[in-house]
């Protein structure tokens, strides 16, 4: 990507066969946010695991 | 707004791809971590496969938490060394040590008062049969949904099989601690290891936009109000709501795939387009919590069109640059370390503890990589004649553009004004941005 292309990404093409993207209209992923922070190591939420539970034991977490 | 029927949306692979392909998503992410291995060990050079491996991702996680007292080259070595069998691409552990080396992973998911044990070849046949199975999976799994399987897999680095005796009652696991790893309890069925892999992949593909695009404020995500959800009544913070719905969608999109398939008796299948339009409901209700990828995500795949004014309102880039014009004199903070992906976005460390950890649009980059020596500093007009050289655009679009990527790297503190320098400095400067 050269600087004064848009940040926007392409789509990948759809391989033959694919179902054909029927994407919302209006703005697309980040117009432009020239900085944005990244938290997710810095808030570590408890447990940090997404775990799938048989029915049977009690509780699904997920 | 959002009906009860199947919504006629894109595919969760055409929309991932906006944001960014697979591929560009995990060079971006694997930039990242070499940034933090380069910082925290700075005599190891890390290959990508000892990049992507959970347990090093684990290691350079905490470090990037800021806990890096204990962490050596070897630490990170060591960590990577664990014997895997192919199965159709997928890497399954085998090494009989596996239960000790992925101890954290089987502590952090273990349900309580179970101690899960993995599978592995001291097991003989039992692991033999369970591989086959895996192998069977993938192919599965690729044959029923080629795009989908293209777009997740690409985020799996381990796959794991527990002792059924052991799991106590895991179907399937994943940990944002270590990305790349997915647990499954010991397998019946392809089928029920292929949905395994849709919603533990996703999952990791969140983590990777987790770590590289804007998804979650995690203050604000720590603060904002917990979903309930209405088959078990579960509380989840934001993270873990949005980290469902987003694996609830895939398997609901898997689920049309799969309507010739024997599904297992404990499959989500059946249940995961209800569950995906309950919980992005919520979502959609909360989505002020959200940042602006993780925004556009969730319309995007529930089918609603995505609200330009807010998309642009939390980024802004050029369009938010107020007029104002930034410092004649610019220099780099010191202690900021600094990366560029494949993709020409850059992953930018400043020094404290923890790190602070950003990423720069091109733009913004692009001005970062002009300042070459750590204390140069920059005068705005020589930033400006590289920039419309560079850009190949006219001086009015170039100052737009300049002026919004600094304003935003004064903001975050990533430049800093700097007093007008002597002629001789000046000369040296100028020198070093051509």
């Amino acid at each position: 990507m050269t600087p004064n292309q848009p940040v926007r990404l392409p789509v990948t093409p759809p391989m033959p066969g694919a179902r054909t993207p029927n994407l919302p209209q209006g703005a697309g992923p980040v117009v432009g946010q020239p900085v944005s922070q990244v938290d997710f190591f810095r808030h570590m939420p408890t447990g940090g695991a997404t775990v799938y539970l048989r029915p049977s034991e009690v509780a699904q977490n997920d | 707004m959002i009906g009860s029927a199947v919504p006629t949306v894109a595919s969760t692979h055409a929309v991932h791809a906006v944001i960014a392909p697979a591929g560009v998503l995990v060079d971006e992410r694997r930039t990242l971590y070499r940034l933090a291995g380069e910082i925290f060990t700075p005599d190891a050079r890390l290959s990508d496969k000892v990049l992507d491996h959970p347990v090093v991702r684990y290691e350079l996680g905490r470090a990037l938490a800021g806990h890096d007292d204990d962490l050596t080259t070897d630490t990170l070595l060591h960590a990577a060394r664990l014997d895997v069998r192919d199965a159709a691409g997928v890497a399954v552990v085998s090494d009989p040590a596996a239960s000790g080396k992925l101890a954290t992973a089987l502590r952090i998911i273990a349900p309580a008062g179970s101690r899960p044990q993995v599978l592995t070849e001291a097991d003989g046949d039992r692991f033999a049969a369970a591989l086959a199975l895996v192998d069977e999976a993938v192919r599965l799994f690729r044959r029923l949904a080629p795009e989908m399987s293209d777009d997740l897999l690409a985020h799996l680095t381990l796959f794991a099989v527990l002792k059924a005796e052991t799991s106590g009652g895991v179907v399937s696991a994943s940990t944002r601690y270590l990305p790349g790893l997915v647990l499954i309890d010991e397998p019946a069925s392809a089928i029920e290891i292929a949905e395994a892999l849709v919603h533990e992949c996703s999952h990791l593909k969140f983590f990777d936009f987790a770590v590289t695009r804007q998804f979650l404020d995690g203050e604000r995500a720590e603060r904002a109000e917990h979903f309930v959800n209405s088959w078990s009544k579960v509380m989840w913070p934001l993270e873990q709501t949005f980290a469902a719905w987003h694996a609830y969608t895939a398997l609901a999109q898997f689920q049309r795939a799969c309507e010739t398939q024997e599904l297992s008796p404990v499959s989500l299948l059946p249940k995961a387009h209800d569950r995906a339009m309950e919980i992005g409901r919520w979502l959609l209700d909360h989505e002020s919590d959200l940042r602006s990828d993780a925004r556009w995500l969730l319309r995007a795949l529930l089918g609603i069109p995505a609200d330009h004014d807010e998309s642009r309102a939390e980024g802004g880039g050029a369009a938010a640059h107020d007029g104002a014009e930034p410092p004649r004199h610019l220099a780099l903070v010191p202690g900021v370390r600094y990366a560029r992906a494949a993709s020409g976005r850059v992953v930018v460390t400043k020094a404290a503890r923890p790190l602070d950890i950003f990423w720069l649009d091109a733009d913004s980059g692009w001005v970062m990589t002009q300042f070459r020596v750590e204390g140069a500093t920059i005068d705005r007009a020589s930033l400006l004649a590289a920039a419309i050289e560079d850009w190949r655009v006219t001086e009015g679009v170039a100052i737009r553009r300049l002026f919004a990527a600094l304003e935003s790297l004064l903001q975050t503190l990533l430049l800093e004004p700097r007093d007008e320098p002597s002629h001789c400095e000046q000369e040296q400067e100028q020198g070093s941005i051509t």
